[in-house]
């Protein structure tokens, strides 16, 4: 987890930590890398409706902002893979990198989230507790796990930069 | 919302801030709404808040628990094309925001 270093932060990566970082944000890269399908529920969610009853000027500002938001998106996570080496290690972040790395994994929550269709009823624990019970090699027992783990490394974070 | 029981934090202060913070709407014509989702953290929520409109730390708690309890709350008012930048820049930090009329 992350913790305060000097003038931003530090933490120490396993190297299955890493991996799985890099991989999910290596998703997003590619999800928003070719035509974007609003049909996906994780597109969806990163490009939301700006009028909620108004779909066809929802999609006209979306005409605007998409272009730069997916682009800030894939910077975003880039920089984490840019960061994090694949054998794991020591990573330490400036303040606007940690800003960066906030943003990125956000988007890696909320790409996981919509894919395990997250609500505000899911309780994740029990979630994974299911899953494991059900089938322990499933891909949803690996999904859970690591968005439980993004979820507190994303904490602890918000914990650095707030402090 | 999301809540993670991580660290000890300090209690809410107790005091009624009436100075700078409420929202006041007089004839605001257009407003940007915060809605609930059910994957960002509470403390990531309040963290943004306070990043892009530069509220205080209390300021943007407060909106947040409005957004977290009410299930959507008002975060800005203006004109129209700021409240849509303003959506756009939540847009970006994964908040799902949308644009109405005040």
């Amino acid at each position: 987890m992350f913790v305060r270093s000097g003038g931003g932060c530090v933490a120490q990566f396993e190297q299955t930590e890493a991996v799985v970082i890099r991989e999910v944000l290596g998703e997003i890269i590619e999800l928003l890398s070719g035509r974007l399908d609003y049909r996906d529920p994780v597109i969806n969610r990163f490009f939301p409706d700006m009028y909620v009853n108004d779909a066809s000027l929802s999609a006209e500002m979306r005409r605007y902002t998409e272009t730069d938001l997916r682009s800030v998106k894939v910077e975003q996570a880039q920089e984490v893979l840019d960061c994090l080496p694949p054998q794991g290690g020591r990573v330490f972040l400036t303040t606007e990198q940690s800003e960066i790395w906030l943003r990125a994994l956000t988007d890696a929550r909320l790409a996981l989230g919509a894919r395990l269709n997250i609500t505000a009823e899911t309780n994740i624990d029990e979630e994974l507790d299911e899953a494991v019970m059900r089938d322990p090699t499933s891909p949803q027992v690996g999904n859970l796990s690591v968005y439980e783990y993004l979820t507190f490394l994303q904490e602890s974070l918000v914990g650095v930069l707030m402090a | 919302m999301v809540a993670v029981a991580m660290t000890a934090r300090a209690a809410p202060v107790q005091e009624v801030d009436t100075t700078e913070d409420e929202l006041v709407l007089p004839d605001t014509p257009w407003v940007t709404v915060v809605w609930d989702d059910p994957v960002n953290l509470m403390s990531y929520v309040t963290w943004v808040f306070q990043k892009l409109f530069g509220y205080s730390r209390d300021k943007a708690e407060r909106l947040m628990l409005d957004v977290h309890h009410k299930g959507k709350a008002v975060v800005s008012a203006g004109l129209r094309e700021r409240m849509e930048s303003d959506a756009a820049r939540l847009h970006a930090y994964g908040l799902w925001a949308t644009v109405d009329r005040g």
